[in-house]
């Protein structure tokens, strides 16, 4: 026999992991209880809107920002509803979000492009969208590689590591109770990932000797 | 000169508190590998899924962010719930501009209990949490309470009506939710307990719980 459907307190749904609240929505929309599927849908939201937004705002031009998240998050969360990934939350926010970012940048988003026909002085002369240089560089998406190219050879424990201490700023004891690496490990992983990634990123900004282009050689 | 790691834990502090950031302030303080190294770190702890704690004033705010009332509404979700004292309160303490501080010893003295402002805070900081049960509350501290932050008082009897408090039990799950938390939560003081010389059951008791 099914339970019955029971809506939760605002203060047991903020207890909830995101996996938690994303079942209790479905739950709710099975048993029809239309308010509790959508205020669950609105703290699903809250948690990850500014998450997304800083994400977007790094890439994108400032005028074209909400839009960006926008599309982002809705995509995200029809795609999740529709049972399209298997992916936590927050990680296949981050897939949707890279996109949603590189289809900006391929061209793809034109329908951001007329929205910002309405913006006076954001074109050049031919109706170009005029954005700063640095924004439209593709090495702010090439970095998601390098970054994923140095994680790559990290076992699942040490990057767990990784993301709590270089990334999360917990403390390499709390880190340690959490992963069972003891602080002095947890310190020496964290500096060989910040040494490798550092390395690579100098040999990335280097520009190429006249060697190694082939349209010289 | 800031170092990267500074940047980057002012960063992580600054979204941790007040989540709408922008990264490019932080990025703009450093340059050539620097930057990339700042922006790299940036981008890993985005990736972790950093969530904001639970917050009513905050979530309130939220709400009436057209950012995400466009999102709610284009995944077909009306963007105000049903109001609760947990959401009006808050809101409309935050639209009147006055201070939690402030609007209980206006309370108190509303009620005639100017003195007792310790135990008022106390009840007033239950009924924003919603852990007072709301038919208890006196239709005079409905009555206060509307002169102050200006809201109809059958709105704030329609919103009390909406808010259950969390059943016995319910609060420990959201405390670990919190003490779990990487974000420093607050609880704004003072909290529900009085003190033991206002232990004794007495007038301002009577506004808040004798219905």
């Amino acid at each position: 026999m099914t339970r019955p459907f029971r809506e939760f307190s605002e203060f047991e749904i903020a207890a909830m992991d995101d996996e938690q609240l994303l079942a209790y929505i479905l739950r709710a929309r099975a048993a029809a209880a239309q308010a509790a599927s959508d205020h669950g849908v609105r703290h699903l939201v809250f948690r990850h809107m500014d998450t997304v937004r800083a994400m977007v705002r790094k890439r994108i031009p400032t005028h074209l920002v909400d839009e960006v998240t926008h599309d982002a998050m809705v995509s995200a969360i029809k795609s999740t509803f529709d049972g399209e990934h298997e992916l936590q939350f927050h990680k296949w926010l981050a897939v949707i979000t890279r996109r949603q970012i590189a289809d900006f940048y391929r061209g793809k988003a034109g329908k951001l492009l007329e929205l910002d026909r309405e913006g006076a002085g954001k074109f050049d002369d031919q109706g170009n969208v005029r954005v700063e240089r640095a924004s439209l560089d593709d090495t702010t998406l090439e970095l998601d590689e390098l970054i994923e190219q140095v994680l790559a050879t990290r076992s699942a424990i040490h990057r767990e590591v990784i993301d709590l201490y270089v990334f999360g700023g917990f403390s390499a004891k709390e880190v340690s109770v959490e992963t069972g690496e003891s602080p002095d490990n947890v310190f020496q992983i964290a500096k060989r990932f910040r040494d490798e990634l550092r390395a690579a990123l100098e040999a990335a900004d280097r520009p190429p000797s006249p060697d190694s282009d082939p349209e010289t050689s | 000169m800031s170092t990267v790691d500074d940047l980057f834990g002012a960063f992580r502090t600054a979204f941790r508190e007040r989540g709408d950031v922008d990264p490019h302030e932080y990025l703009d303080q450093v340059s050539g590998t620097d930057r990339s190294e700042l922006e790299a770190l940036i981008d890993g702890f985005l990736a972790t899924g950093p969530t904001r704690a639970f917050d009513e004033a905050a979530f309130a705010r939220f709400q009436a962010d057209p950012l995400a009332q466009r999102i709610l509404a284009s995944v077909g979700v009306a963007a105000t719930a049903a109001e609760t004292w947990a959401t009006l309160l808050p809101a409309a303490r935050e639209r009147a501009q006055i201070k939690r501080s402030l609007l209980v010893e206006r309370l108190a003295r509303a009620l005639g209990v100017s003195g007792r402002e310790r135990k008022v805070a106390g009840y007033y900081h239950r009924m924003e949490h919603g852990t007072l049960e709301p038919e208890s509350v006196s239709p005079k501290v409905l009555e206060a309470l509307s002169a102050i932050v200006d809201v109809s008082v059958e709105r704030l009897r329609e919103a009390g009506r909406r808010m259950a408090p969390p059943a016995a039990g319910g609060m420990p799950a959201f405390a670990r939710a919190i003490a779990a938390s990487p974000v420093e939560y607050s609880m704004p003081a003072p909290g529900p307990e009085a003190p033991a010389d206002e232990d004794a059951w007495d007038e301002v008791d009577e506004l808040f719980c004798g219905g």
